[in-house]
């Protein structure tokens, strides 16, 4: 893989991404992308990782919004029936915005609220 | 600086609006207040020219901060900066200045209210009245978002065109607010026909009922 702040090349293929890392164009988004644009900030995507790009994927689908950690943390707790889930978790995951970076992962554009 | 007063616009204003604002000001500015005016929606639009000289006297600025919401901005204005003296600001910095106690002034013509005197509630109550048009429903639905980030107990209650939401296309985006306990929500019982059932689950109150959830709440935002 080889990156630039315009793009990621892997596989022989070269994908365009924003002025934020995001993808310029979301169908471009694989999971194989997914990996490529978390290696690019040098982070490893583990199973819990993947819950979480999947979750926002699906709410983004779902409601039209980019989650809140709140509900991610919701979301997380219900899923693995654990009530001590919290931010911490979260932040352990991906330290430097659990939330922007999983929707950058994701493939979602950069979210425009300010939230 | 704290916000003991927020001035909320959502709206853009005219005539008459803009001198309730400017009444309002000079009001909570004569009464040493801390005061915020904070533009959301349409209302960014105040944002492109400069803020008014007269709300510069000599001491004033001190005690008044003039915000516009980011993203209303740079969807109206994209890269344009807003006026002198006007700051780009974030819902959830609203919220938390609610949080922390501000009052909201009231601005009839923008439909917002002040904090309803015997209301001892925790929660505040968000009466969306306005149809759904975007960007309006969208920024309608970040303000809630925004306050259910930092926890805010609210509820919404949706009432004459603002009924409109709670069938689809629109519920699709407020219906997270039910999925994860986010806000409870209310409407108008009159204003739907009967027998149709909404796509967005919620409680619908006759007007005496409505009148209650008012009188009850910690403060009220009418959008």
């Amino acid at each position: 893989m080889t990156t630039s702040d315009a793009w990621i090349e892997f596989d022989g293929r070269r994908v365009a991404l924003d002025a934020e890392g995001h993808l310029a164009n979301p169908a471009d988004w694989s999971p194989a992308v997914a990996v490529a644009l978390a290696e690019r900030d040098g982070v490893g995507l583990g199973d819990d990782h993947w819950w979480l790009i999947e979750f926002v994927r699906d709410h983004y689908h779902r409601y039209g919004t980019v989650p809140l950690m709140r509900q991610a943390i919701m979301a997380w707790r219900r899923a693995s029936g654990d009530d001590t889930i919290g931010s911490r978790e979260l932040y352990r995951l991906l330290p430097d915005g659990p939330i922007r970076l999983a929707c950058r992962y994701a493939g979602l554009p950069a979210p425009e609220s300010c939230i | 600086m704290t916000a003991q007063v927020v001035i909320f616009l959502r709206a853009e204003p005219g005539k008459r609006t803009l001198r309730r604002l400017d009444q309002a000001v000079a009001r909570n500015l004569g009464h040493r207040r801390q005061t915020l005016v904070f533009l959301h929606g349409d209302a960014v639009s105040l944002a492109v020219d400069n803020c008014p000289e007269r709300w510069r006297s000599p001491g004033a600025d001190r005690r008044l901060e003039l915000q516009v919401c980011t993203a209303a901005w740079q969807r109206r204005h994209p890269g344009r900066q807003p006026a002198s003296g006007w700051q780009r600001a974030s819902l959830v910095g609203l919220w938390d200045r609610l949080l922390r106690g501000a009052d909201i002034d009231c601005l009839v013509d923008c439909k917002v209210q002040p904090a309803q005197p015997e209301g001892t509630g925790a929660e505040f109550l968000i009466e969306v009245s306005a149809a759904p048009v975007e960007p309006g429903s969208t920024e309608m639905l970040e303000l809630v978002l925004a306050g259910a980030s930092l926890d805010a107990q609210m509820q919404v209650l949706f009432r004459g065109a603002g009924v409109a939401h709670l069938d689809l296309p629109d519920a699709r985006a407020w219906q997270q607010l039910h999925d994860f306990e986010l806000a409870r929500l209310f409407h108008a019982a009159g204003a739907r026909p009967e027998g149709l059932m909404p796509a967005l689950p919620s409680i619908g109150l006759d007007s005496k009922a409505m009148a209650a959830l008012a009188h009850q709440a910690r403060a009220v935002i009418y959008l």
